[in-house]
């Protein structure tokens, strides 16, 4: 007698609000991954605008219309990179309690994610303070 | 509460191929569950709705299905706490055999693969070997697993790839692996981090929330994950010393 | 064209005695093919409801000689002495063994296997693994079958008869329920490891699938089945579901109270409290209700267990499971409010009539576990034994049939009988009738309730079996709605009942013929025990004119008959 298959639908991630939030999860992935091309793209039209300067003096102008498109959208793939590593960061914290190689109730896993919290705000605060200390 | 409860199955029938959703009311009673609910209907009209289950007490596992959009085992849930109508589906990523029953084989035969078992010569026994409390309490947890494959129902990795080994199958392995009489941990290490194995895992994390006994099979695998780095480690060491 | 499937031996049923049975027989003869046959997946057997724990004599102060006493005393002096002697030495390394192959026993704190004290022992003996017994063991005997290559499965097949051939078996028929087809298998040893038959009564502690289909299956194949009367009734199980809380409460120091808040056991047994034997507390029980002093609610009436001086954390480590049931099934936390408790059936002492090493009346047909009577519990069970039963009769009837099997040459069913038996079973499942089955089982269920319960009369013994024999008749005009066999839950049951009429017949024939009070066995006509007359086994066989009684002497040794 046959049986039916019992596939996930084309939609299962759009299921369940667990499902939903393990893709919002992965797919901040993809936004850091552009905010990474994008300042890739940006050191390569640096590089390019240094080279016309040492050897092409005369191309000055033409060194700020080269510079002058990525600048026009830092602020827009800032947010985006950033967006993407705090969602990052906090649902990875989120779920290092639980690959602990020793057992924790429930309430010290929260407490466990409060911490690791507090180091990584902790520790964004000293190198911000550092860096600007610099400039 | 209501007079009746509304119940609506979803059904199939392999003698015709049809698929079709049938609603019975059942006469509302605080302590009735869903196995309570399938079985009245069965007994009283006849509506041979196939399904499997045998304790009633949530211990053996048999009674797994899908209702209102969670699995469940039929027998520990309470009409009284369910959205009317309630709908009763059979478990997802099995194919269907009829009913509410789905062929499970798939998922059980890959307990084979985490070698659950120990291997002491076994003709005779002499003595006990030695386990504190403290040490029993390392397997406390996934020791618990009643292998009703709700979490193979929930996990999507599995419904999209069957040769995914599963939550339950690496569960039983670590709690194998965390047992002081177990001699054969790195044969079972290679066995569940081969390319089926552990690191088809994402970590979605919905295998233990639907866990019937809270084993928490997620939090196994990402410890398995872990210890899986160790060992490839140590295998590639040993692999050059040669 | 269907081929018979052979196998050396078949193991009907996959609890923990068809477990153990498998893995003794595949560990002494490693050429042997052993099948598995249940009709639901293995880890599914009732064995996984058994909480409390498995009797062994590990502990130090403890002699085989006192375990021996309990147990003989226990059964009302029915069981048989060598049996209970030969039982009582192999329990220790069963548990040993199953230590080795990685059953979490609950310990000591040096590590030591721990053990607790259970109702009728006089000494504290019962391993046990937290309060999931049960369920431990029968995982870690499957886990252990998955290690022998020669150990074959068979999920979900329903077996409906046992073929013979001159008082030998040849072979079994049955229907294999995902592909809705049917096969025969050939067979040299037959091991029926089935489980009792608490389902042919409404209040039951046993899941739905124990019907008795083993018991049946012999008596139709020609073996024995003893002390078929002999039923014991757990004292504390939950009201409407039966759901049972384990002995182990009790064990632990759990008292049992009634509605005028006294422990009311010291006016039945103020040596033994609530440590004493289930029948005698059982009866205790129903004697309070007769007199009011039990606490009415909407199913019935019932008595408090209370375990809330036992403090939380010692609940937590040892009676998980207990505080688990009473808060999903009864909304009432152990800790905090007592739990209600009803007595119910519980196990059948009675089976296939067996000897200590498995073997029945029929060549090559074993029995163990709770199907089989052997036997060491006489007319009442002690708490734990059963378990412990399970592994070491499990063990020597897969010992005797690895050493029948080596030395037999296979014979098959004949092709006739195959298709008689299959005809059979499409002439039930395409009845032309009216009755619906599960009428039919509900009003069994009811009349043994009220004719075969804790306290039974002539009357309404006769009566039972008056009613058992109509059912009989109303069965021939059955009607099942599903005309294919896939998962064809309606035809199963349908058989199932056809089984559980059988031993429902037998068991108030039984009943009735016993005119005396033993253990579990209580007559308000005849409340005393009869040793002069009833010192015997009663062995129903099949007739022509159906199953008819002979008696058998118990086998005694050293212990002779005294007051209980």
């Amino acid at each position: 007698m046959k049986k039916i298959q019992n596939k996930p639908g084309e939609k299962w991630w759009n299921e369940k609000p667990s499902y939903r939030l393990y893709y919002i999860r992965e797919y901040s992935g993809i936004l850091i991954a552009l905010w990474a091309l994008y300042w890739i793209g940006f050191s390569i039209a640096i590089l390019i605008a240094r080279i016309l300067i040492e050897y092409l003096p005369e191309t000055n102008t033409a060194f700020g219309h080269i510079l002058f498109l990525p600048l026009k959208y830092y602020f827009l793939f800032t947010a985006i990179g950033l967006a993407g590593a705090v969602i990052h960061t906090i649902t990875w914290l989120q779920s290092m309690p639980n690959i602990f190689p020793f057992r924790l109730s429930k309430f010290q896993k929260g407490v466990a994610f409060g911490v690791l919290i507090l180091v990584w705000i902790g520790l964004s605060a000293v190198i911000y303070l550092t860096i600007r200390s610099q400039l | 509460m209501p007079k009746n409860f509304s119940i609506k199955i979803k059904r199939y029938d392999p003698g015709t191929g049809k698929i079709w959703f049938e609603t019975h009311k059942v006469p509302a009673d605080p302590k009735l569950t869903i196995l309570d609910a399938v079985r009245a209907i069965n007994e009283g009209k006849q509506a041979s709705v196939s399904h499997r289950s045998s304790c009633q007490m949530g211990i053996c596992g048999s009674c797994g299905a899908i209702v209102n959009g969670k699995p469940v085992l039929m027998c520990s849930t309470f009409c009284k706490d369910l959205k009317t109508p309630i709908t009763i589906e059979p478990l997802k990523n099995f194919p269907i055999v009829k009913d509410l029953v789905v062929d499970t084989d798939n998922a059980m035969d890959k307990m084979r693969e985490a070698l659950p078992y120990t291997t002491y010569a076994t003709s005779k026994s002499k003595s006990a070997s030695k386990q504190t409390p403290r040490q029993l309490n390392r397997i406390k947890e996934t020791s618990q697993c009643i292998k009703c494959m709700l979490c193979y129902s929930a996990c999507p990795i599995f419904g999209l790839d069957k040769e995914f080994i599963g939550p339950a199958a690496i569960a039983t392995g670590w709690r194998y692996n965390k047992d002081t009489r177990d001699k054969i941990t790195n044969k079972r290490m290679d066995s569940l981090t081969s390319k089926d194995g552990v690191w088809k895992c994402s970590f979605i994390g919905e295998c233990s929330n639907v866990c019937p006994k809270s084993v928490d099979p997620a939090g196994a695998i990402q410890k398995m994950k872990v210890m899986g780095v160790l060992h490839s480690a140590k295998s590639i060491v040993k692999r050059k010393k040669k | 064209m269907d081929l018979i499937k052979d196998h050396d031996i078949l193991i009907i049923g996959g609890g923990a005695a068809g477990l153990r049975a498998a893995i003794a027989a595949a560990e002494k003869n490693r050429k042997l093919s052993i099948a598995i046959i249940s009709k639901v997946y293995p880890t599914r057997s009732h064995t996984v409801s058994a909480e409390g724990g498995c009797a062994a004599v590990v502990a130090q102060n403890d002699t085989l000689k006192s375990h021996a006493e309990d147990i003989i005393k226990g059964s009302d002096y029915l069981a048989d002495q060598d049996a209970v002697e030969f039982f009582v030495k192999r329990c220790k390394e069963e548990v040993l063994l199953l230590e080795k192959w990685g059953c979490p026993w609950s310990r000591t704190k040096s590590g030591e296997i721990a053990v607790r004290a259970f109702g009728g022992m006089s000494k504290k003996r019962t391993v046990y693994a937290a309060d999931r017994t049960g369920f431990f063991m029968l995982h870690n005997l499957f886990e252990r079958t998955l290690r022998h290559e020669n150990i074959h499965r068979y999920d979900e097949w329903y077996v409906t008869k046992l073929f013979t051939n001159k008082n030998r078996v040849t072979g079994i028929m049955a229907i294999h329920q995902k592909e809705g087809k049917m096969k025969a298998f050939g067979a040299k040893a037959i091991i029926v490891a089935t489980g009792g038959a608490g389902k042919i009564f409404k209040h039951t502690t046993n899941s739905s699938i124990k019907t008795g289909d083993g018991m049946a299956l012999a008596f139709e194949a020609g073996a024995y089945l003893k002390d078929m009367e002999m039923v014991q009734f757990h004292p504390t199980t939950l009201p409407k579901t039966g759901i049972l809380i384990s002995e182990a409460a009790r064990g632990e120091g759990g008292y049992l109270i009634n509605n005028k808040k006294e422990r009311f056991l010291k006016k039945y047994i103020p040596d033994a409290m609530e440590l004493g034997p289930r029948d005698i507390i059982s009866r205790a029980i129903l004697n309070e209700y007769r007199k009011g002093n039990g606490i009415k609610g909407p199913y019935g009436q019932y008595v408090h267990l209370d375990i809330r001086h036992l403090g939380e954390k010692k609940i937590n480590e040892a009676l998980p499971q207990v505080r688990e049931l009473a808060k999903d099934f009864m909304d009432s936390d152990p800790v905090s409010k007592p739990i209600p408790v009803t007595p119910a059936q519980h196990y059948t002492m009675g089976g296939i009539a067996t000897n200590k090493k498995g073997e029945t009346n029929v060549k090559g047909l074993f029995a163990a576990g709770e199907t089989a009577c052997v036997s060491i519990h006489g007319a009442n069970r002690l708490g734990s034994n059963s378990l412990a039963e399970c592994l070491v009769f499990g063990a020597a009837a897969g010992d005797s049939a690895a050493n029948f099997a080596a030395k037999t040459k296979i014979s098959h069913p004949s092709k006739i009988s195959i298709d008689q038996e299959k005809k059979q079973i499409n002439d039930i499942l395409h009845n032309k009738g009216k009755e619906n089955p599960y009428d039919i089982m509900k009003e069994m269920q009811e009349t043994m309730d009220e004719c075969s319960n804790i306290v039974r009369t002539q009357k309404k013994l006769e009566k039972g079996i008056k009613k058992i024999k109509n059912l009989q008749k109303r069965f021939q005009k059955i009607k099942i709605e599903q005309s294919h066999k896939v998962f064809n839950n309606e035809l199963i049951n349908a058989l199932e009942l056809k089984n559980m009429l059988t031993l429902t017949e037998i068991a108030l024939l039984a009943a009735k013929t016993r005119k005396e009070s033993r253990g579990g066995h209580y007559r308000s006509d005849y409340p005393k025990r009869n040793d002069n007359r009833f010192l015997k086994h009663l062995l129903a066989g099949k007739t022509q004119s159906g199953p008819k009684l002979t008696e058998k002497d118990v086998t005694i040794t050293k212990w002779k008959p005294e007051k209980r």
